[in-house]
């Protein structure tokens, strides 16, 4: 398959399993709304070392949010539910909480499951706090020094969610390999249930199941598609690539994580770039299995 | 949907003990048969009522007058409408489902009530969603709206839920509350909230501060927006748009109980 002159190779991106929960953080204005999002999501690139991955999912008109706010959508996820309440509680604790003017909100509050992250963090009022239920979802008002800071209870926990959804752009050099790195987040930008938790939505250093050389690392270097130690390993280069970049998709669902990569990976076809490939690891590592052919069923060929 | 329709203009019961919700399992003539206070004897309903409809929890009371008392007592599921106006005790113990009432209600509507939605159009009396007479706790639950104004002492004893008068409240408002919220859209009557403990009174129109509440600061309260935004979605309840965006006063007290509880007061003066 190809598109617009580059090989779309005929391969998987391997996936998993994860928890996740969204969380709706407004503020006075966009501005404090996002510097809370930026922070929640800081650190949260992967589970391997982060715990969790988070992102902003897109930015909320004030008549999309509970308040009337503008408002930010995150979404957080992990491997538990467990870990993902910690991760929750953590962050929203010490990010959320301590920004100006905002207030926290459950994104998913259809979902029956439920992480009781607002609870846990309730008691930082020291008995001044205050529970409010509001159509049906109970609020907690903690007082702080600009007002008071409200925040839902609990947040709906997604079950079914997916991490590692992700596609490999091979270019002739990194420029290249940037430029359509970097079109390929543009598209994928503010599309519902999907983020994107790496720098910039962009992974340069894809990595393997443990190592090589050394026993007991998680993950390391993916030597396969390193250009700089081509002739020492067994290579997946394809003749006059010279750079490669990751795109790595969490979603809530396998239809948001398909519809995320059907469109990067179109925008990802341009100038410079000579195939397009997906990251596994022989089906061992997750159940879910995103075809790069499946995906693209319908793209413009 | 069951329809009851009153047989004369003169129909005269107290449905107290007619649980509605129970309708969904029962036929026609199995509900012409329940047994309701009338005067000083228990007659049929079918004596009093036209009923037409059967098995759904789904209830239409047409031709309401204020001698029908107890509509909606104890409803549990499912959603009562009466046209016209009701008498004392509507909804009293309501504990789910929904009563639309599209006239005035009497005394004592949503007496003790525990869950549910109680919404009236017109205005109702005194004891709007207060405690039964000796309990301790008043309404523990749901969301009782009243678009016109009340009588004297409602949400009395308030332990949980939400009540909304939308036009003049009468005095005694939120006595002795535990919890829970009032909103008042029209002006307050009286001293409110006294002895509150930590319920929340958010007065939209004029109210007078008791003296045992204490100034606390102006700010602009989020779940008050979040509140008010849920009033007009699910109600239609008018909210001026400076009640929305703009700053309260907040009082606290009442300083003779443990003082945790509250006074919104929409404005700056």
């Amino acid at each position: 398959m190809q598109i617009r002159g580059v090989t779309i190779e005929d391969t998987f991106a391997e996936a998993f399993g994860m928890r996740a929960a969204r969380v709706v953080i407004t503020a006075v204005s966009g501005r404090w709304a996002r510097e809370a999002a930026m922070k929640m999501t800081g650190f949260a690139t992967s589970v391997i070392a982060c715990k969790c991955e988070a992102a902003i999912e897109r930015e909320l008109a004030p008549a999309e949010t509970p308040d009337g706010r503008p408002g930010v959508a995150v979404l957080l996820l992990a491997m538990d539910s467990e870990g993902l309440a910690k991760r929750l509680t953590e962050r929203i604790g010490q990010t959320v909480l301590t920004c100006p003017t905002t207030s926290c909100f459950d994104g998913l509050p259809q979902s029956a499951d439920r992480l009781d992250a607002g609870r846990a963090l309730r008691v930082f009022g020291d008995g001044f706090q205050i529970s409010k239920i509001i159509g049906g979802a109970r609020y907690w008002r903690i007082p702080v020094m600009d007002g008071e800071f409200l925040l839902a209870e609990s947040f709906g926990l997604q079950k079914r969610a997916i991490g590692g959804g992700n596609f490999l752009i091979l270019a002739r050099d990194a420029g290249s390999a940037l430029a359509a790195a970097e079109a390929a987040v543009d598209a994928m930008a503010g599309r519902p249930d999907v983020i994107l938790p790496f720098p910039g939505g962009i992974v340069r250093s894809g990595s393997k199941v443990g190592a090589r050389a050394y026993t007991g690392l998680l993950a390391s270097t993916n030597d396969a598609y390193c250009p700089t130690i081509r002739p020492l390993v067994v290579s997946a280069l394809p003749e006059g690539v010279n750079a490669v970049l990751e795109i790595v998709i969490d979603g809530l669902s396998a239809d948001a994580i398909a519809g995320a990569m059907r469109v990067g990976i179109e925008s990802a076809c341009r100038d410079g770039v000579v195939a397009i490939s997906a990251g596994n690891y022989g089906g061992t590592l997750g159940p879910y299995h995103f075809r790069l052919h499946d995906v693209l069923w319908g793209a413009e060929a | 949907v069951i329809t009851l329709t009153p047989r004369g203009a003169d129909v005269t019961f107290d449905a107290a003990g007619v649980p509605l919700h129970a309708f969904a399992a029962l036929g026609e003539a199995e509900i012409a048969r329940l047994q309701v206070q009338s005067g000083n004897r228990r007659v049929a309903l079918g004596e009093l009522l036209h009923v037409r409809g059967e098995r759904t929890d789904r209830i239409l009371v047409e031709g309401a007058t204020p001698a029908m008392h107890g509509l909606g007592t104890g409803l549990r599921h499912g959603e009562l409408v009466i046209e016209g106006d009701t008498g004392d005790r509507t909804g009293a113990g309501l504990a789910g489902g929904s009563i639309h009432v599209r006239g005035h209600v009497g005394h004592a509507a949503g007496l003790s009530m525990g869950g549910g939605t109680l919404l009236v159009d017109g205005r109702a009396g005194d004891h709007f969603c207060a405690a039964a007479p000796g309990a301790r706790r008043g309404m523990t639950g749901g969301e009782a709206v009243v678009r016109g104004g009340t009588g004297r002492g409602s949400a009395v004893r308030l332990r949980r839920g939400l009540v909304v008068v939308g036009g003049p409240a009468g005095p005694e408002l939120a006595r002795d509350i535990l919890a829970g919220t009032v909103v008042t859209l029209g002006p307050v009557d009286g001293t409110p909230g006294e002895a509150s403990r930590r319920g929340s009174i958010v007065a939209l129109d004029t109210i007078r501060i008791p003296r045992t509440y204490r100034y606390a600061c102006a700010f602009e309260p989020v779940w008050v927006r979040v509140l008010l935004r849920h009033l007009i979605r699910r109600f239609a309840v008018p909210v001026r748009p400076e009640a929305l965006d703009g700053p309260y006063r907040r009082y606290c007290g009442d300083v003779g109980s443990p003082g945790k509880g509250e006074l919104l007061v929409q404005g700056l003066a």
